[in-house]
């Protein structure tokens, strides 16, 4: 069952037919540009930067073949090989992370401190210098043109973010349900998979809508790791309908074609996990 | 006395751990498989799908096996800097004007003094091909196609609209001048203001032209500058006064973005530049309106009419490729065989080899827009007798594609922020420290 | 060793039963546990940090070996690289704008969004829509067009009477667009705020209606105390990402920072050095200066957290 909804309870009825009509309004400046993208992506290629409004002259559907079937193979393909890595990171950063997170958040141990404020400062070297000596790493071990350089680090807790993220989630638990669960002789990883675990569910909700987000749109680390045609992920085969030179025929209304059609997804995967994010925590969680 | 020991232990595999991955991380180590030819280049558009066709064409011909990694323009050089960085080159890469001598000073591409004119046949190739593939001395580029550098390009639906009929390819620089003023001001008539042509003062290859038309090259011989401070003066002058009375797009009319911001798109002037002839292709997608190309114009009267005909890409065989044979014989395929040229079309420009050129344009199945690229090359091969000086290494600072500092110094001038004097003095200083 | 533990005792910090071995377990279970992270720290981020580190003390054109110089790149970087500290303002500039803006954005909406309303799944996907969308090149042109001069934000205005700038032409208001970029992009925080938001227990609510609470007391002592680790996590993830900002950069002015260097972020001017002028040393010098900044930045905030930041752990 789900939660009751807190605030709605006492917010008296204007005031919320007013916050509701608001966020209905947002919702204009919110696709707007989307909008845009979808109404572009239905004129001809020579109407798109000539013709400025909304609507096209004469609508057609031609880009989404043509951006579909433009590359050797069918975009499907790029949807596939995006979500497998999307779905196997989701895997590899809900278990490292959220273990590390508890290590960080829960144990006193020699220079915790001293490692917690490293990680943090993983975060703050821009990838572009990184990913150099990450990258020759990765080919003295042979692993280029795999997708082991995307997936693995995920499981190695490489995403700082998301652990920083789950350390304040679970700063948030009251710890007198680790003593409770200690007291009758439960070691910390018993803890940890008893007691912290099911507690965390709206934090795990939240890595695993961004981990499949930004995986799925992350550029650079797939450019330079993936090379083969059938390798190709979304957000390359996207870069490759882009017209950047103009040195052959343009392909913008292809592009944008297959963008919102990219979006559909992630916006299925949103919408399927936010709705898991509805459920809180039970209240009195003494009973586990 | 656990803890003592397991911290020992950790230090010390710790370190270790360090020093070896430190060190193998600084430098690549082992040697690549061997194998299929791994051959890398950028595209977009059909262009990519053209290559692969004339890869696959050869595949099939030699039986020699092809690893494709065509890409997208964007991340093409980061994928390539890396893969060089990481040790493991494509056999054969692709290159361009901005980065080729840097990648050949660096030592990173086989030299081929030993497969051009050998394997790689050179005896039908226009001068202008032949030209481009040294470096200092040694050959290291095959050139995959030829075209105009730069390619002004004007709508010709709009000057047809306002009553001017094919401009003079023989024009001088003053009725360039003309033209554009006059364009402007019957177009802004009808009420939308509009100018005469883009600001091109921020344009390298067009500054080349400039130059050129002026007798003298961009770079010398020895890789420093070919002009002079007060031929630059006149440039940024020119088209300071340009954007003053109207001639030429002022910055705040400017639409951000690459070619689909362009004014010949967006209707705010006619004439533009491209970087080569084949540009052609991505305006004329974008528009439905007629577009032509013209010269840049002579400098004077007096002076003669100067156009550059030039390679746009060149493909290379990396250093340390262990496939250097049947890397040349890819090339002498894409440079010499009629199934690569009708694979490839019009995608890395004119054929260089002059037969096939001519087969091609007697054969009569050329679109419209590649029945202009090849009539603007054919046109121009006459007046491209002086060879080009391949942009020297340190030159991407200056006139590279990542914002270079005569564009940079351009906009300055533009918005007000500096005078022409002080951007000469930072061109030149800044040329200093980088070649 | 019970020195120590007698010292943190009297600091009122919960502790473990005091036993040696008590303490030697711990220590072997956090490390024991830490193992996945501790690999990846060591191999994946920490050996690329010091080697980056070494190299920009080098000259390093990713094309040929890399060339010891010293302290050159730094010196350049300080004393004769004009577009350094134009990149570095406009950065900073962003960062302190848009980090802000975005945050109470996202913390407004998400406190909307809690709630039974028709729809509220549909309302919350839409309002983090524009999140998905990432570095698309798509967006990028869409929101050129949409701060064009004769755009549609400007239209928007000259019905208000205002004269919109010419956005994306003119140095003075290029970064704008970038900072409405982002604010547009809330989506993120937003569902960490609504994780947050989920996360306090309903029976707190009840104990406070109980004691006769009206809404906004509620909300200033009940939810704002209780969602600060959150909120100061959104704040400092945003900086530490923010100062970091490439993409967005990058598409809007096509990977030129144009118009003259407004929307050269610190990071594009970074890549546009180690990428496209074979100044990679350079650009490690300049990752490392980065980090010194967002490192005592962040720093700062975790010393003023003690003040502001719940901790139910105290």
């Amino acid at each position: 069952m789900t939660s009751p909804s807190l605030e709605s309870r006492t917010t008296s009825e204007a005031g919320s037919k007013i916050i509701y009509a608001v966020l209905i309004a947002g919702v204009v400046v919110m696709l707007y540009p989307l909008v845009w993208m979808f109404m572009s992506s239905l004129k001809p290629e020579d109407e798109i930067f000539t013709n400025l409004s909304l609507v096209p002259s004469q609508a057609t559907l031609e880009n989404y073949p043509k951006g579909w079937n433009f590359l050797n193979a069918p975009f499907s393909l790029y949807f596939i090989n995006s979500f497998i890595i999307a779905a196997l990171a989701i895997v590899g950063n809900l278990l490292s992370c959220s273990i590390t997170a508890y290590v960080f958040a829960r144990l006193k141990f020699r220079w915790r401190n001293v490692w917690f404020a490293l990680m943090l400062m993983g975060l703050m070297l821009p990838q572009h210098v990184t990913i150099i000596p990450q990258y020759i790493l990765f080919n003295n071990a042979h692993l280029v043109n795999t997708i082991v350089p995307l997936i693995l680090p995920k499981f190695l807790a490489v995403d700082s973010f998301f652990i920083f993220l789950m350390v304040q989630f679970i700063r948030a638990i009251p710890r007198e349900l680790d003593e409770a669960a200690t007291v009758d002789g439960a070691g910390p990883f018993r803890v940890f998979v008893d007691v912290i675990l099911p507690l965390c569910k709206p934090a795990l909700i939240t890595v695993s809508i961004f981990t499949f987000v930004w995986t799925w749109n992350d550029f650079f680390s797939q450019l330079l790791y993936l090379t083969s045609g059938e390798k190709l992920t979304v957000p390359l085969a996207l870069r490759m309908l882009s017209s950047s030179t103009g040195e052959s025929t343009s392909t913008w209304g292809a592009l944008f074609a297959m963008s919102c059609l990219s979006i559909i997804p992630l916006l299925l995967i949103f919408f399927f996990f936010q709705r898991r994010l509805v459920e809180g925590i039970a209240t009195t969680g003494l009973k586990g | 006395m656990t803890r003592i020991n397991k911290r020992q232990f950790l230090k010390f595999s710790g370190s270790a751990i360090a020093a070896g991955a430190l060190a193998s991380v600084l430098g690549p180590i082992g040697a690549r498989a061997a194998g299929s030819l791994t051959v890398a280049w950028w595209g977009e558009g059909d262009q990519n799908k053209r290559t692969a066709d004339a890869m696959t064409a050869f595949a099939k011909n030699s039986g020699i096996s092809i690893d494709p990694q065509g890409t997208n323009f964007n991340g093409y050089f980061d994928r390539l800097a890396t893969q060089i960085a990481g040790g493991n080159a494509p056999d054969v890469f692709q290159v361009y004007l901005a980065s080729m001598a840097e990648y050949a000073k660096r030592g990173t591409l086989a030299p081929l003094d030993d497969y051009l004119g050998k394997t790689i046949d050179t005896t039908d190739w226009e001068d202008a091909a032949i030209n481009s593939v040294s470096l200092d001395g040694t050959k290291f580029f095959v050139p995959l196609g030829l075209s105009t550098q730069p390619a002004i390009i004007y709508d010709k639906t709009v000057f047809d609209s306002v009553g001017v009929t094919d401009l003079n390819p023989n024009w001088t620089l003053d009725e360039f001048k003309e033209t554009c003023l006059n364009v402007a001001k019957a177009l802004s008539a009808s009420g939308k203001k509009a100018y005469g042509c883009n600001d091109l003062g921020g344009q390298q290859t067009v500054l080349e032209a400039f130059v050129r038309s002026k007798g003298k090259n961009m770079f010398a011989e020895d890789g420093g500058l070919g002009f002079t401070k007060d031929d630059l003066a006149e440039w940024y002058t020119l088209w300071d006064e340009a954007r003053g009375n109207g001639m030429a797009v002022p910055p705040e009319a400017r639409k951000q973005g690459g070619f689909e911001a362009s004014p010949i798109i967006t209707g705010t002037a006619p004439i533009v530049q491209a970087a080569s002839a084949k540009g052609l292709q991505g305006y004329q997608s974008l528009t439905k309106n007629d577009l032509n190309f013209n010269p840049w114009p002579r400098y004077s009267k007096d002076d003669e009419r100067v156009e550059l005909v030039t390679p746009i890409e060149w493909m290379v065989i990396s250093a340390n490729s262990d496939q250097k044979d049947e890397a040349a014989e890819l090339l002498n395929f894409l440079t010499n065989d009629a199934a690569a040229i009708a694979a490839m079309g019009i995608s890395h420009g004119v054929p260089v080899n002059k037969k096939l050129r001519q087969q091609v344009m007697d054969a009569g199945k050329l679109s419209d827009v590649e029945r202009k690229i090849y009539q603007n090359t054919a046109d121009a091969l006459p007046y491209s007798t002086r060879p080009r000086v391949i942009y020297p290494a340190g030159s991407a600072p200056l006139v590279g594609p990542t914002t270079p500092l005569i564009n940079l110094l351009n906009d300055q001038i533009a918005f007000k922020q500096i005078d022409v004097k002080t951007a000469v003095d930072r061109f030149f200083s800044e040329a200093d420290r980088n070649l | 060793m019970t020195q120590e533990l007698g010292a943190e005792k009297s600091q009122g910090k919960s502790l473990w039963v005091t036993a040696r071995d008590k303490r030697a377990q711990t220590n072997g279970a956090a490390y024991a546990m830490l193992t996945p992270w501790l690999i990846g720290f060591f191999c994946l981020t920490a050996i690329p940090m010091l080697a980056s580190l070494y190299l920009s003390f080098t000259d390093y054109s990713l094309l040929s070996p890399p060339e010891w110089v010293g302290l050159e790149n730094y010196q350049y970087m300080f004393n004769g690289d004009y577009r350094f500290w134009p990149a570095l303002n406009v950065t900073v500039f962003y960062v302190f704008v848009s980090v802000p803006l975005a945050t109470v954005i996202a913390l407004l909406v998400a406190l909307g969004l809690n709630r039974q309303l028709r729809g509220v799944g549909i309302l919350r996907s839409v309002y983090y829509l524009p999140s998905l969308l990432g570095g698309s090149v798509a967006v990028a042109i869409m929101w050129r067009e949409l701060f064009d001069q004769n755009g549609l934000v400007n239209n928007v205005l000259g019905f208000f009477g205002i004269a919109g700038p010419a956005w994306l032409a003119v140095p003075n208001s290029a970064p704008w667009t970038l900072v409405f970029l982002h604010a547009w992009q809330f989506g993120s925080p937003m569902v960490i705020f609504l994780a947050a938001l989920k996360q306090i227990p309903a029976d707190l609510y009840e104990a406070a209606e109980l004691d006769g609470a009206n809404a906004v007391q509620k909300f200033f002592t009940l939810t704002l105390p209780l969602i600060t680790p959150i909120i100061f996590f959104n704040v400092v993830m945003q900086m530490i990402v923010s100062f970091q900002a490439f993409t967005p950069a990058f598409v809007i002015s096509n990977g030129t920072g144009a118009p003259l260097d407004s929307t050269l972020f610190y990071t594009l001017y970074l890549y546009i050095e180690g990428f496209g002028n074979f100044h990679m040393g350079y650009a490690a010098a300049m990752a490392w200066v980065l980090l010194a900044i967002i490192a005592a930045l962040t720093g700062f905030a975790f010393l003023t957290a003690r003040f502001w930041v719940f901790n139910p752990d105290d």
